[in-house]
């Protein structure tokens, strides 16, 4: 009888190997000869679109059947509607992926009406970089620290492009959280507008991603003297030598509730231009796609290319977005009464 | 020295002549070659396609890549002159302008003439505008400084100020129509707090709504605008395009003479578009409208206009080329780009490893690779304007071609323009829409360049007058730069006044005979129909500034101030204008009748009652399409409809039919689907099957 069990079983582990075997290689079978889309949520040419463009090229080499990648733009709504598209209209067959703003997933948590999905419902394949939303003031304001432009009793101008975006969200949240006294001008078209406003001394600073500005602007922050940038506080890891030693948002964050409101805020930016699967897509092939996107993103030549871009590659698995998008729908209540202002809510009457 | 050294260099370094000349040489015959086919083809632009050739300057030296990328960028607005001028279809999204005379000249037989002179001066615009950069180099940092949010706001007004002059023979119709388009430049969500405003949920549902959030797409608008009128008329009309036949075919020569001839005008609009190009957030559509513009109010004799006036092409051919340069300014001297196919040359600046600002005026640096910019945007528009004269006679003969054959590859050109926008249905549906008014427009005779210059400098002058007043309160009206701007527009409103004086002393003096040359030719002049239709257009503005005025009170604008401030701005005058307008057509119906002046439409007499038929049948034809391209997916419909059309639409016989058809099936395909996916969607039918 002993002997019988032992050999059910390990006909079962053959089966079951088997089987497993046998789906990677039905899907590999399956992705012989098809194109993969990556639908970006954004136009040709900016961040989204660059990133996407990046990984694509290399991602057919990785996955078993050497598929084509292609990449379409969906642009309109600030990706909302290629997120929605992903969410309800595309087929969930492993072959459209989607690319789009992961703080749309913060607005759905508040209320936002308008973004039709559930973010925990998507198959999250991973991210190729961590947001570091950064603050930074100009030289000729004669402030050069934090604790500079907290004393500076002024009311800073920082420019922005409008509400729903970094440049905007991140100095209104500094004003609830940490008492700076930001005059937030938006209606610009870009941080490269901002970028020359700051130059004509129109404003006094601004924020967004390091990422950027360590790029975008680095011939200002090269510069001497009043037409210097320099940047003063930060969220997240780097480097370079501007933010190395900055201070942490959440570090020098007082109370507990207003911690867990930029906590909140700041989940949106672990996982900066992730791509998505629809839901229902089948298990085997968002493995295959996790796995041959982990590969991307540590390929040599694919890092190679990204140092010459500048792009910085900070690569988030797939199940770690998941966690993160977990305590993003999971924020609590208060927190989400402090951030309400970035939600646009119909007043009642 | 060291610049004149640096001058030279840039030069040798895209001259066959060196191991590295011949290596950028050969990418920018490439480049070049990519952007004149996308540069003729709607619907393919000229951002996109830098975005696809990016990838491939990894390996490529500085100067190589940069000779590949901006050949190509160089040239698209060049090309696509000539797609606007034989089509009245926009080959790119910049170069719209060049419909409104181009077109017409076309018409007339005279493409020849028309390319002739937008090449020719998009020649001129591109050597200009490459040298201003060059000039601009020393001096870039105060040029682009000193334009703050005030003076933007008021170039923009410059801009609006133009409407008046753009408006033809009825002035409160054009400022209407400007009003329009600055309302519609509205729609959207609002520039500073993302308001949604005049999203039309109620109407089109959620996903319609959203896909208002980002406003009114310029192309979609311009296709609609002008090219569904014109294809309208083609089938009317039968026959060509051409509907003249004029001696030397057209007279390619005479255009390019024409170009020398208004050297001043074509120098002006150089300097327009250069120094549009230079301001960074501008974009590429003011540019050519306001260079259009400028080219009409210049003109003693604004009655031609927008009936084959060579003016007309001349300056936006020249802005639109010019403006490349001009945007390469801020691009170069502070990594700022001035549009979006600047925002990609940035990348392949980083990729490239080299930083935008001073490394790039430093002589000793990549002062050299700069100037190589300026000769590359040189020669890479000689190398193309020469390929075009040497089949300029050839292409030109495309207009004599019978229309029939044409207007199934117009219209999915058209469809596919609107659809690649953002790569979505509604853009379609804004093209059949804006279709359906630019038709209306044409046939009631209002203007429709004013309602573009609207549309393009509406959120301009929004944002830049909410950041001026943020920033500098009222005192921003005190500017130096804002003051002289003022006074350019008081000019610029009182020179036409002036200039019509002076010429009707000149005719004093002449006597009769300066008059009888000076009467309008009418041959072009639509049929006006029953004034009771006139009324009811001019009753749909007031409807529609009714509208804005309902939503700034009790929609959106109920509890949002800030974002219904300029659509109240707009919607206040709009509304007086267009009750004007009503007014004005209703009560003068006697005495239009009484005028009894008959009108003629075009050259060839078509009696009303098949002129009627044909127009019912395009109409029908235009929305098959439509409904085709959404029941069968563009692939099919290139099929389907095209083959319907001509057999069954307009009884071709047998084999043209089979032979366009699949003409029609390998161009789009062949070279959209299969060579440059371009993500059309699936069907309707197709998704109904369940495929």
């Amino acid at each position: 009888m002993k002997k019988g069990t032992l050999y059910l079983f390990s006909l079962a582990v053959v089966f079951a190997f088997l089987a497993s075997a046998s789906t990677t290689a039905l899907a590999a079978e399956f992705y012989k000869g098809k194109t993969i889309r990556f639908v970006v949520g954004y136009s040709p040419g900016g961040g989204y679109d660059t990133y996407t463009r990046a990984a694509a090229r290399h991602i057919g080499r990785f996955i078993p059947g050497n598929p084509t990648p292609i990449v379409q733009n969906m642009t309109g709504g600030g990706s909302l509607i290629a997120a929605n598209y992903i969410y309800n209209r595309a087929k969930p067959d492993g072959l459209t992926v989607g690319i789009w703003n992961g703080g749309l997933i913060l607005q759905s948590a508040l209320g936002e009406r308008k973004a039709r999905f559930k973010g925990d419902k998507f198959g999250w394949i991973g991210a190729p970089v961590k947001g570091l939303p950064a603050c930074a003031i100009m030289g000729f304001t004669g402030l050069k620290t934090l604790e500079d432009v907290l004393k500076s009793g002024k009311r800073l101008k920082m420019g922005a492009t409008r509400a729903g975006s970094t440049t905007d969200d991140l100095p209104k949240i500094l004003n609830k959280t940490m008492g700076t006294n930001f005059d937030v001008i938006s209606g610009y078209r870009g941080t490269a507008t901002i970028r020359i406003a700051m130059q004509k001394r129109e404003i006094d600073g601004a924020c967004w991603g390091w990422e950027s500005m360590g790029v975008t602007a680095r011939a200002m922050l090269d510069a001497k003297g009043d037409d210097k940038l320099i940047p003063y506080i930060i969220q997240g890891k780097d480097n370079s030598p501007e933010v190395r030693d900055l201070p942490q948002v959440t570090s020098v964050i007082k109370g507990a509730d207003n911690l867990s409101t930029f906590n909140a805020w700041m989940a949106t930016y672990q996982f900066q231009r992730p791509i998505s699967s629809p839901p229902g897509t089948p298990k085997s092939r968002l493995n295959i796609l996790r796995k041959a996107y982990a590969a991307v993103m540590k390929d040599p030549t694919f890092l190679a290319e990204a140092k010459k871009s500048k792009l910085i590659i900070n690569y988030v698995s797939g199940p770690q977005i998941e966690k993160y998008v977990s305590q993003i729908l999971n924020t609590p209540a208060k927190a989400k009464e402090a951030l309400s202002f970035l939600v646009r809510k119909k007043k009642k009457k | 020295m060291e610049y004149v050294d640096a001058f030279y260099v840039g030069l040798i370094n895209i001259l066959p002549f060196s191991a590295q000349g011949q290596s950028s040489f050969l990418f920018m015959l490439l480049g070049v070659a990519i952007g004149f086919v996308v540069g003729i083809l709607p619907g393919l632009g000229g951002a996109t396609t830098l975005a696809l050739m990016l990838p491939f300057i990894y390996k490529m030296d500085p100067t190589t890549a940069f000779a590949f990328l901006l050949g190509s960028n160089a040239v698209t607005a060049t090309t696509g002159d000539i797609t606007s001028v034989l089509f009245g279809v926009p080959g790119e999204g910049i170069t719209a302008a060049t419909i409104v005379d181009g077109h017409p000249m076309a018409k007339k037989g005279e493409a020849g003439r028309a390319l002739g002179a937008a090449l020719m001066s998009s020649l001129v615009g591109a050597v200009f505008g490459a040298f201003a950069l060059a000039l601009a180099i020393p001096l870039v940092k105060p040029l682009v400084l000193s334009i703050g949010a005030p003076e933007f706001f008021m170039l923009a007004i410059v801009g609006i100020t133009f409407v008046a002059s753009l408006s033809g023979s009825n002035i409160t119709k054009g400022l209407t129509a400007g009003a329009f388009g600055l309302a519609l430049s509205t729609i959207g969500l609002d520039p500073i707090e993302s308001v949604p405003r005049f999203t039309l949920e109620p109407i089109l549902g959620e996903g319609g709504g959203l896909f208002l959030w980002d406003g009114v797409a310029l192309v979609a608008v311009t296709v609609g605008l002008f090219a569904i009128p014109e294809i309208v008329e083609l089938a009317v009309m039968e026959g060509s395009i051409a509907k003249e036949k004029v001696g030397k075919l057209g007279g390619v020569m005479q255009g390019v003479k024409d170009t020398f001839i208004h050297w001043k005008l074509v120098l002006r609009c150089s300097a327009i578009g250069a120094y549009i190009g230079l301001l960074p957030g501008l974009g590429g559509g003011p540019a050519q409208w306001i260079s259009y513009a400028h080219a009409v109010q210049s003109s003693p004799d604004k009655e031609r206009f927008g009936k084959g006036a060579i003016e007309g092409v001349l300056g936006p051919g020249a802005a639109n080329n010019s403006k490349e340069g001009g945007a390469l300014v801020p691009t170069i001297a502070f990594g700022v780009p001035g549009s979006v196919s600047m925002a990609i040359l940035l990348g392949a600046f980083i990729i490239q490893g080299i930083v935008p600002g001073p490394d790039l005026l430093d002589p000793g640096k990549y002062l050299p690779l700069t100037f190589s910019f300026v000769w590359i945007i040189v020669v890479s528009n000689i190398i193309t304007v020469a390929v075009c004269f040497l089949f300029l006679n050839q292409i030109a003969k495309i207009t004599f071609v019978k229309g029939t054959y044409l207007i199934p590859f117009l219209l999915l050109l058209v469809y596919l323009g609107g659809f690649a926008v953002k790569n979505s249905f509604g853009d379609m549906a804004m093209v059949i829409l804006f279709g359906a008014l630019g038709w209306l427009m044409v046939r009631f005779d209002w203007q429709r360049p004013p309602l573009l210059i609207g549309l393009v400098l509406g959120n301009i002058a929004e944002s830049n007058l909410f950041i001026a007043s943020k920033i500098y309160g009222m005192s921003w009206l005190l500017r130096p730069g804002v003051i002289i701007i003022i006074l350019i527009i008081a000019g610029a409103l009182l020179y036409p006044l002036y200039q019509t004086w002076r010429e009707r002393q000149k005719k004093m003096a002449a006597g009769t005979e300066g008059a009888q040359s000076a009467s309008p030719q009418t041959t072009e002049e639509i049929t006006t129909s029953s004034r009771f239709f006139h009324s009811l257009f001019a009753l749909f503005f007031v409807v529609v500034f009714a509208y804005v005025m309902r939503e700034i009170f009790f929609g959106f604008g109920a509890d949002e101030d800030r974002a219904s401030l300029f659509p109240l701005i707009i919607g206040v005058p709009g509304l007086a204008l267009a009750s004007w307008t009503f007014g004005k057509d209703v009560f003068t119906t006697t005495r239009v009748v009484t005028g009894g002046e008959e009108p003629a439409v075009g050259d060839v007499e078509i009696e009303p009652v098949v002129a009627r038929k044909r127009m019912i049948s395009i109409i029908s034809w235009v929305f098959g399409f439509f409904f085709s391209i959404w029941f069968l997916g563009f692939i099919w419909s290139s099929v389907v409809a095209t083959f319907l059309y001509l057999k069954v639409g307009s009884r071709e016989n047998w084999f043209m039919s089979i032979f366009l058809t699949a003409l029609s099936w390998l161009f789009f395909g062949g070279l959209f689907d299969r060579m440059l996916h371009l993500p059309f969607p699936e069907g309707q039918l197709f998704i109904w099957l369940g495929y």
